[in-house]
């Protein structure tokens, strides 16, 4: 009966991987040259061994192909994206979902150390790391180094912020970084963490609109 | 003969009944006084109390269809102003069924004769999503239900621009040279 039943799974899992691969195929093709396609389609095949989630990947080859790049751009980006979500299933473990994965890749891709995104995702047991996450990535995107945005992010984290405050905290500091603030003094003050040290400057004004998630004025 | 004496027998009767009935009746004053005291005693409920008791019976209610209509108008002014007034998130504007919420993205380009939105959700489909111009702002809008999780995404204006959302994060680094943002849907 066991071995009927380990059958029955395995086939199950073979068809669902097997359909998967077809409908992301057919989601590539005509998008992609044929020989690109195939090259995607490998590491497709590589992810779904790996049980990683292949979405993404088919994501990245379909924007390529919008934005009229070439080929081998193609499979060259879908491939680091493949690598960034192994790295990120490494640190983040079995038990992270796909959401989770992904925006753990973009932490990497960020610069982010294995141990600082280990950290963050420790300090918010049984909730969701994917905002705390995205906020470290974005956080980077506007210029703040990855280790202080870690740090901002880990200080939110670690005082049992919500989802809405690490929105906040990005929503703020994108609004200072505009007004002219360098990146890490901003970042420093709206998350208060102690461990970044903001270099000399002046003060923030309050963000219009958005509630502070620190206090936002300080004095230097 | 005999008729008439039966009837004047029959009225003086009843004369004599109304007689007897209009006679006030006098009670002993002690038993009004027990009758007081008793009604006294009865435990009175407060107004809040009545006010509960009343809300707790069932009324009939009678509305004119006018009114009705009315009341029906007023409420949807009310969700709209709701809605509208930022009470709601501001990219977030109302739940799905399967987790999904209806996201809205919008761009300012009042000059453009044709935009749209391409990214994650879409399979970069640059036909997928048309935006449509919103009478107010002179804004482009197009509302997409998306499931928690991390889409990149970017405008095309008039077929040939690539505009990056400017109210959204940028996407770390661009794979393929042109921009692009990035949008967080974080779970419930």
């Amino acid at each position: 009966m066991n071995g009927l039943m380990r059958f029955l799974v395995f086939g199950l899992t073979l068809s669902v991987g097997a359909g998967s691969l077809i409908a992301q195929e057919s989601r590539l093709a005509g998008r992609l040259d044929s020989a690109t396609q195939r090259r995607v389609e490998q590491l497709i095949g590589s992810a779904l061994a790996d049980e990683l989630p292949t979405e993404p990947l088919v994501d990245k080859a379909l924007e390529g192909a919008s934005k009229g790049a070439p080929g081998d751009q193609i499979v060259q980006a879908v491939a680091r994206l493949l690598a960034d979500i192994q790295v990120a299933r490494s640190i983040l473990g079995g038990e992270a979902d796909d959401y989770e994965l992904l925006a753990g890749a973009g932490a990497v891709r960020a610069g982010a150390s294995a141990e600082r995104i280990e950290t963050v995702v420790l300090s918010r047991p049984n909730m969701s790391s994917l905002v705390p996450l995205a906020v470290l990535t974005d956080l980077v995107a506007l210029g703040v180094p990855p280790g202080t945005a870690a740090s901002a992010v880990l200080a939110l984290t670690e005082s049992g912020a919500s989802d809405a405050e690490l929105d906040n905290l990005l929503r703020n500091v994108s609004s200072d970084i505009q007004a002219g603030y360098p990146p890490v003094q901003a970042t420093a003050i709206r998350s208060g963490s102690p461990s970044i040290v903001p270099p000399p400057g002046g003060v923030l004004p309050p963000a219009v609109g958005i509630p502070p998630v620190a206090a936002p004025v300080r004095d230097q | 003969m005999c008729i008439v004496s039966e009837v004047n027998g029959f009225n003086e009767l009843i004369e004599n009944a109304a007689h007897e009935l209009r006679r006030p009746v006098r009670f002993n004053p002690a038993l009004d006084e027990r009758v007081m005291k008793s009604v006294r005693a009865i435990p009175r409920f407060g107004r809040m109390a009545n006010l509960v008791g009343w809300l707790l019976t069932t009324h009939p209610v009678r509305l004119s269809p006018a009114f009705g209509l009315v009341v029906l108008v007023g409420a949807a002014v009310g969700m709209w102003a709701w809605a509208s007034s930022g009470a709601v998130p501001e990219q977030i504007a109302s739940s799905f069924e399967n987790g999904a919420r209806m996201i809205v993205f919008s761009l300012e380009v009042p000059e453009a004769s044709d935009v749209s939105i391409v990214g994650d959700f879409n399979d970069w489909d640059a036909e997928a999503t048309p935006l449509s111009r919103t009478s107010a702002l002179d804004e482009w809008a197009a509302a997409v239900p998306l499931v928690p999780g991390r889409y990149q995404y970017t405008f095309i204006v008039d077929g040939e621009q690539w505009v990056a959302d400017p109210g959204a994060p940028r996407a770390l680094q661009s794979d393929f040279g042109r921009p692009s943002s990035v949008i967080t849907v974080p779970e419930l």
